[in-house]
């Protein structure tokens, strides 16, 4: 597999395409560090994976038309909604791995820039259970 | 006199018996892909569940709306029509 560089990821929320709406995608995996050190154990801390904790970063450049970002996040402010990501536009492969979790939307920010910037809204939600990951 | 009767067909389940009407297909309306169909295509309601689809919410923000074709479809019967 060769080094990638984003240019088409894909981004789906709630089953829509908000591809050409996000510039920036993070899905995060963090396992809780549990220790498990005792006597007798060589004088090294030993450690065991606990309860893993997803979360998924998405920077989106803000649209307010019908249909648009606002339109679709708005509506799904407090529930628990199916987002998936992909690195590349095209078919899921082992090279192309399509992940999706399931997200409580538990912030958003209509509004948010500065004279003469760009309007967008970054967001961290947490994900609620695993990350599945299809490669076909 | 005479006598009138209208015989009400639908197209789907569960209306009949005071449940919600469960609509079947719903049509993208938005420019944006919702499951992967454009605008103008139809979606089932199962390929909706299958993806884990919010639909009231995606109705809300203008993406899809409920398609004719799974809109009940009410016939009158010929007059005179016996029972």
């Amino acid at each position: 597999m060769a080094k990638i560089v984003l240019t088409n990821a894909v981004v789906t929320v709630n089953a829509v395409d908000l591809s050409d709406a996000v510039s920036s995608i993070t899905l995060n995996s963090s396992f809780d560090v549990v220790e498990t050190t005792a006597f007798a154990t060589a004088a090294a801390r030993t450690r065991v994976g606990g309860l893993v904790d997803n979360s998924i970063s998405l920077e989106f450049h803000q649209d307010y038309a019908s249909g648009e970002v606002e339109a679709t996040i708005f509506p799904l402010l407090g529930t628990v909604t199916t987002v998936t990501v992909k690195p590349v536009s095209g078919a899921t492969a082992v090279t192309n791995p399509l992940y999706t979790v399931s997200c409580l939307v538990s912030e958003w920010t209509p509004l948010n820039g500065a004279v003469g910037e760009l309007a967008t809204a970054s967001v961290t939600w947490p994900v609620s259970g695993a990350i599945t990951k299809a490669t076909s | 006199m005479t006598h009138r009767e209208f015989h009400f067909s639908l197209t789907d389940t569960d209306s009949r018996f005071g449940d919600k009407e469960k609509i079947m297909a719903y049509k993208v309306i938005s420019g944006r892909e919702v499951c992967g169909k454009k605008q103008g295509e139809v979606l089932t309601l199962k390929e909706l569940e299958d993806a884990g689809a919010n639909i009231d919410a995606l109705i809300v923000s203008g993406h899809i709306q409920a398609s004719q074709a799974s809109q009940p479809v009410i016939k009158p019967a010929q007059e005179g029509a016996k029972n």
